[in-house]
């Protein structure tokens, strides 16, 4: 057992006010979430738990149920919510507050329909899950569901939306749009209420993985792999039969260069001397599904945990998930992969936001940068980079116009945040040059 | 106590603004050409065209700018130590103020370089045993702040030479450790998160510079080790409808610092084949200096309205070539290397020669009438 | 993907050489002349409160006040004094109704217009000196009443859909796509001289860049104030200041005159803006009255009901004013954040059956999914849809869609399959809910088969309401954000339990 789960129940059963748990991509949160719950089993407290969406708490669900068989799950949920055909049979679904069972329980919630119902202490503990997707104002409608909070999430994924303008709250000590645990964090008149955990391991990516994406992050993890233990590797000849298959192919190479596998790489694709395509780029739609039909062609095999590392298995196309930042070239790429065969039609693919909290053995990602010549605040900003470069268990390849290096190189970001915020821009802007300058000093950029 | 005032050598004016001025729009040959040889595009726009509007900024807002820094400064900068004590910036009670103004801008100086010696000699100080020559004080004993720290950036496009004067340079002393923040003056109103963005990321772009200077100077001292430069630096501003200033601690500067170094490299390798010659004290200069501007080509962008004053004539010249950016930038991006005058031929029916002419008319179409 | 939207338009905006129309409907609302007060300033370089300011109704030559020299306080708050009377009794302030009679018993819908953004900003500045001013002066009251409502108006102004504060360039370039570049646009004369009556698009073009050439912003041209101002008043100070009144008499009126034509310009400028809107064949959007309504409420509660607190007898009674620089308060901030929010998709919600063309852009903003039935089951219990755009739609399960055009049909999503291109929907009605036109039908109407719709994401304005109503019914003072953390916790358990045991496993 973890020292954080370790402390997580201290904490339950204690006293303290607000718990912060940071957790890495893959770092077993869910896992922790559940672990805790004993103390609050045996302590015969109250405990309320809250995610972002039915699919999420339907999962946490399932999880405490598996987890402690003989305890009742209760699931508080709108009326005409239709409950997934497999939930286990001691979840209990109930929609009305005044159906919630008196005495020790653990309940799981949408932050949505607990906001709606009123509350006043009714439970001893809040658990909130993904925490930092959930804004300062979102939270509170919540607060009085429990006297006491733990918080729990990813501080390096994609912030919560923000669809208003906010200036008139950006200079603010508590700003209403800012990821809850943030504020609570960064707000030095709580530094005697919080406890601040962070999860040590991630146990998703490969070990390379983990030093890449660990630079999104303001702390310190491990890898539970081992060096060269994950892995994607062909295990077939063919001639190469355009850009993408020599660009699969050299980035193969590339990756098996340095003796122990890498497990990312860039592959680049020029940029037309006229200039790059106006909307989306389908030329490099075509691109991506290429990629994607020559790692089935060359017949990959991967390892996705230490037991795979002597038998690796054989890659299909379901253990392959795309990505790209816009809906309309993830639309290109899936027709380009229906009509390259009707077997790819199975191939996930969406955004960095639909990818958080999934996980593939091989991810393609469309660098959020390709054809971007004048980067603004939302290219620059992280969350979504570090969410498709951390969704791999054995491989990632990011594909990109070859521009982006020197339009990272030649643009000078201006620091236009409001007063005494900090530069968000500037800091995105360093991360993705750091996070081109990993591959190009390993020479995995092809 | 004064000598005769010297007036700061042309080639080494002006650093932070003509640094500014080339990077509003690198991509322009004629604006990097009047920002390293200090030929101000006011006097070009009128040699150009004699009616050219003339450039500047309102007499009245200069005035009371330099009214508002001469308040802050005036009795040992009693009205700045004030606001900035309030924002807690210095761990004692007792919180010095140095005036390394010169004598022209109503400061005790003499000149720049006296300037460019006090605030060297005055680093020296902060970190080593000994007594600062001007205003007598130990090593590990100073808090304070100093307006108009000078400082000579050791190498540069503006060659020889290139000068900074930071508004203000607080000192704050961490455990007996001297921590300096650079710190600019500005007039305009603190309204909170409603404060110009643009006017801010203005600002922290001079700050940015700041830091990176003194970066390179405390590493030539040989002080860098000693002596701790933040990467926070700080706003005095004006309280809304007064003259009271207020200061915002905390602006965070670390990749300003970056910004401005890289900017130095960028502009130095644009520049690398010009020549050494510099505009006189007023951005005026010998003929062939106009001449090398009026030669270099424009390339018009939304953002020369903000800052150019050749930026109505470069318009004109736009609209005359059918250059996609009179329309806004985004319109020269979408026209993908077309001209207005073929675009306008291409809505009007002509019929496309290219895949890019083809490719235009697709994307003119409604994106929905796409959709299949 | 609505910006490329705009890109597209500007360009044939440029091809046919004239501004061409934003939407089926003009979707600001253009109150009467009664109802609007036209505002505009001018200050001086490097100050933030007016040198002079122009104020009227659409229909009167606007009244101009100035002062000589704005950097003499007493001078500019005497002018404010003038000018606060004037705004607060348009905005029915009951303490400056000049007729006490016909006094509002309840806030009425009022508009203020101004020029552009600057304009507006310059309220704010208004609102910082004027609106906590503990200033000892005659009629510091009306200073302090107008600070407040120059401050609602500058809260106000930033909530999307409200039709209180209007700046007459965004209005028209809601109105219109112009062929010109987004910063050009910001320039009101510059988008009025391309609707002016110039044959060609050359013509237009040389009438846009010449208008431009005139500041309609707050501040003068740099080179006409150093020439045209400057030297006078320069005049104005050379005398001791207590002989300035007394001696400076003919340049001051030298000085109004000067910033009086300023002022006339840019106040004719917005009345051409409303006389534009207002002859526009397009009509408004009919979701307009919705907002407006919306938005006398929301003014109300932000600035009468406070004006009604302030003026209440009971000493236990206090007026709650909007913070100056923005919402410290932790509750505060998140309480109007969260009405912001609703706002936002209210303003959708309002204005997007109204106008087939928002109906795209919502579409293009990924807001919603265009479809065509295929299939209605189940006694319309059930339909299919085939949707073309986009490919892959954002919507969610257990999500609700309502028929673009038809704001009281909506449409529970069932499930959705990206392959397939469809998705099973329940409609929300049975019965006919309209008694004309096409969507007058039932549910299990088998013609609504082959129908292609618009469906737009149905916008929960009443949940996020009630998130901000949630957030302000507490018994914290939720100014400090300790409040929500600090209470003490009560601790009667067996500390020394092994959390390890306590699972059953």
């Amino acid at each position: 057992m973890s020292s954080v789960v370790t402390a997580l129940r201290s904490f339950v059963v204690g006293s303290g006010a607000i718990a912060v748990v940071k957790a890495p991509p893959g770092s077993g949160k869910t896992y922790t979430l559940v672990e805790a719950l004993a103390a609050g089993i045996k302590g015969r407290r109250r405990i309320v738990i809250a995610a972002q969406t039915n699919n999420q708490v339907d999962e946490i669900c399932e999880r405490i149920a598996q987890r402690y068989p003989t305890q009742n799950v209760v699931r508080f949920s709108s009326a005409g919510y239709q409950p997934p055909d497999d939930i286990d049979e001691r979840v209990v679904f109930i929609d009305k507050k005044a159906a919630i069972p008196d005495g020790p329980i653990i309940m799981v919630a949408t932050v949505s329909k607990l906001a709606l119902s009123k509350f006043d202490g009714d439970f001893d503990i809040l658990f909130v899950d993904e925490a930092w997707q959930m804004a300062w104002a979102d939270f509170l409608p919540v607060r009085h569901v429990a006297d006491r909070y733990v918080f729990i999430g990813d501080p390096g994924q994609i912030p919560p939306t923000v669809a208003i303008d906010v200036d008139r709250w950006e200079s603010s000590e508590h700003p209403p749009h800012q990821a809850t645990p943030t504020l609570i964090l960064e707000n030095p008149a709580l530094t005697g209420l919080r406890t601040e955990l962070r999860l040590p391991t991630c146990r998703r990516l490969p070990y390379d993985s983990v030093r890449l994406v660990n630079g999104f992050y303001d702390f310190e993890f491990d890898s539970d792999a081992k060096p060269g233990e994950r892995f994607i590797r062909p295990t077939k000849r063919a001639r190469a039969d355009g850009p993408a298959a020599t660009g699969i192919d050299a980035a193969l190479e590339a990756m098996w260069a340095m003796g122990r596998p890498s497990t990312t790489a860039i592959i680049q694709m020029p940029t037309p001397a006229v200039g790059l395509p106006v909307g989306t780029d389908v030329e490099l739609a075509r691109f991506t599904a290429a990629m994607v039909a020559r790692l089935l062609e060359r017949r990959c095999e991967v390892s996705t945990e230490s037991g795979e590392k002597e038998t690796p298995r054989s890659l299909r196309p379901t253990d392959i998930g795309v990505v790209s930042t816009h809906n309309l070239m993830n639309t290109a790429i899936q027709n380009e992969l229906r009509e390259l065969s009707p077997k790819y039609a199975s191939i996930r693919v969406t955004t960095p936001e639909r990818w958080q909290g999934l996980e593939k053995p091989v991810m393609v990602a469309v660098h959020p940068l390709s054809g971007v010549m004048a980067p603004s605040a939302f290219d620059l900003e992280t969350g979504r980079l570090c969410v498709m470069a951390s969704r791999h268990q054995s491989a990632c390849f990011f594909v990109t116009r070859d521009h982006v290096g020197a339009t990272l190189d030649d643009h000078l970001p201006l620091a236009d945040q409001a007063l005494g915020c900090h530069d968000a821009v500037g800091k995105g802007h360093a991360l993705h040059r750091a996070f081109l300058e990993y591959h190009r000093e390993r020479n995995l950029i092809v | 106590m004064n000598s005769v005032p010297v007036p700061l050598p042309a080639n080494r004016r002006d650093t932070r603004r003509r640094f500014e001025q080339w990077v509003k729009h690198p991509g322009c040959g004629a604006n990097l050409v009047s920002a390293v040889h200090n030929v101000k595009m006011g006097a070009v726009a009128r040699r150009e065209n004699p009616a050219a509007p003339k450039e500047g900024q309102s007499v009245f807002a200069l005035a009371r700018g330099r009214r508002f820094e001469a308040g802050l400064v005036a009795n040992g900068g009693e009205k700045l130590l004030r606001a900035m004590a309030v924002r807690q910036m210095f761990a004692g009670p007792d919180p010095r103020f140095l005036d390394f103004r010169i004598s022209i801008n109503g400061g005790p100086l003499t000149d720049i370089d006296d300037a460019i010696d006090h605030t060297e000699d005055f680093l020296r100080t902060l970190a080593a045993e000994g007594s600062f020559a001007k205003g007598s004080f130990a090593k590990g004993s100073f808090e304070g702040v100093v307006s108009s720290a000078t400082l000579r950036i050791p190498k540069g496009v503006m060659l020889p030479e290139a000068t900074l004067i930071i508004d203000a340079l607080s000192v704050r002393l961490d455990g007996g450790r001297p921590v300096v923040s650079v710190g600019e003056i500005k007039t305009y109103a603190d309204r909170g998160g409603h404060t110009s963005k643009s006017d801010l990321a203005h600002a922290r772009a001079q700050m940015g510079l700041y830091v990176h200077a003194l970066a390179m100077v405390l590493e030539q001292l040989g002080l860098a080790d000693l002596v701790e430069l933040s990467l926070e630096g700080f706003l005095v501003l004006t309280n809304p409808g007064s003259n009271n200033p207020t200061v915002r601690v905390g602006e965070d500067l670390r990749y300003q610092a970056e910004r401005a170094r890289k900017g130095f490299e960028l502009m130095e390798a644009a520049a690398r084949d010009m020549s050494d010659m510099v505009g006189d004290d007023e951005g005026e200069g010998p003929k062939s200096l106009f001449d090398m501007v009026l030669a270099a080509p424009t390339s018009f962008a939304d953002a020369c309205l903000s800052f150019c004053e050749r930026a109505p004539s470069c318009y004109a010249k736009a609209i005359a070539d059918g250059d996609g950016a009179a329309l806004g930038d985004d319109i020269d991006r979408f026209l993908n290397g077309l001209s207005l005058h073929r675009a306008d031929e291409l809505m009007g029916g002509a019929r496309p020669r290219n895949d890019i002419e083809r490719d235009f008319l697709r994307r003119m179409r409604n994106p929905l009438d796409g959709a299949s | 993907m609505t910006n490329e939207l705009r890109t597209i338009r500007r360009l044939r905006a440029w091809h046919e050489g004239r501004p061409i129309p934003r939407g089926e409907k003009v979707n600001v609302h253009v109150g009467d002349d009664d109802e609007i007060l036209c505002l505009s300033f001018v200050r001086m370089g490097g100050e933030s409160l007016p040198w002079a300011v122009a104020v009227g109704h659409p229909h009167e030559e606007p009244r101009v006040f100035g002062v000589p020299d704005p950097r003499d306080r007493d001078m500019v708050a005497d002018m404010m004094v003038e000018i606060g009377r004037i705004v607060l009794e348009h905005f029915g302030h009951p303490t400056f109704a000049s007729d006490v009679d016909e006094a509002m018993s309840v806030y009425e819908f009022r508009q203020i217009w101004v020029p552009g953004i600057s304009h507006l900003e310059l309220l704010h500045s208004v609102a910082f000196a004027y609106a906590r001013t503990t200033w000892q002066r005659a009629d510091v009251e009306v200073l302090r009443a107008l600070g407040n409502l120059a401050n609602c108006l500058f809260v106000d102004a930033q909530r999307p859909g409200q039709q209180t504060v209007v700046v007459a360039s965004s209005a028209l370039t809601t109105a219109f796509d112009f062929p010109s570049s987004p910063v050009r646009q910001a320039h009101l004369g510059h988008l009025l001289a391309w609707m002016g009556r110039e044959k060609t698009r050359d013509s237009r073009l040389r009438a846009a860049t010449e208008a431009e050439k005139s500041s309609v912003a707050t501040t003068l041209d740099p080179e006409f104030e150093r020439t045209a101002v400057q030297p006078l008043v320069e005049r104005w100070n050379a005398p001791p200041r207590e002989q300035r009144a007394a001696k400076g008499k003919r340049v001051a009126r030298e000085i109004a005159e000067v910033l009086g034509e300023q002022l006339r310009h840019r106040h004719s400028l917005t009345v051409k803006t409303i006389e534009k809107l207002r002859k526009d064949p397009r009509g408004a959007n009919a979701g307009l009255s919705d907002l407006v309504r919306i938005g006398v409420d929301k003014f109300s509660r932000l600035w009468w009901d406070q004006v009604l607190r302030e003026l209440s007898d009971d000493p236990e009674v206090r007026a709650y004013w909007p913070g100056l620089r923005g919402d410290n308060g932790a509750r505060q901030a998140a309480f109007s954040y969260q009405q912001r929010v609703a706002a936002s998709r209210q303003v959708m919600h309002s204005l997007v059956h109204g106008d087939r063309d928002l109906q795209e852009e919502e579409l293009m903003r990924g807001h919603g999914v265009r479809a065509k039935v295929v299939a209605v089951e189940g006694g319309g219990a059930r339909w299919t849809l085939m949707h073309d755009f986009p490919a892959v739609p954002d919507v969610k399960v257990g999500g609700s869609l309502t028929i673009a055009g038809a704001p009281k049909l909506q449409l529970k999503v069932l499930s959705v399959s990206v392959e397939e291109r469809t998705m099973i929907v329940i409609p929300s009605w049975s019965a006919a809910k309209y008694s004309s036109g096409p969507m007058a039908k039932r549910a299990s109407d088998p013609t609504w088969r082959g129908r292609q719709l618009i469906l737009i994401e149905d916008f929960p304005v009443f949940f996020t309401e009630s998130m901000s109503y949630r957030i302000n019914a507490t018994t914290e003072s939720g100014f400090d954000i300790l409040d929500y953390f600090r209470r003490e916790i009560s601790s009667d358990i067996d500390l020394d339990v092994d959390p390890d045991e306590g699972a059953d496993e």
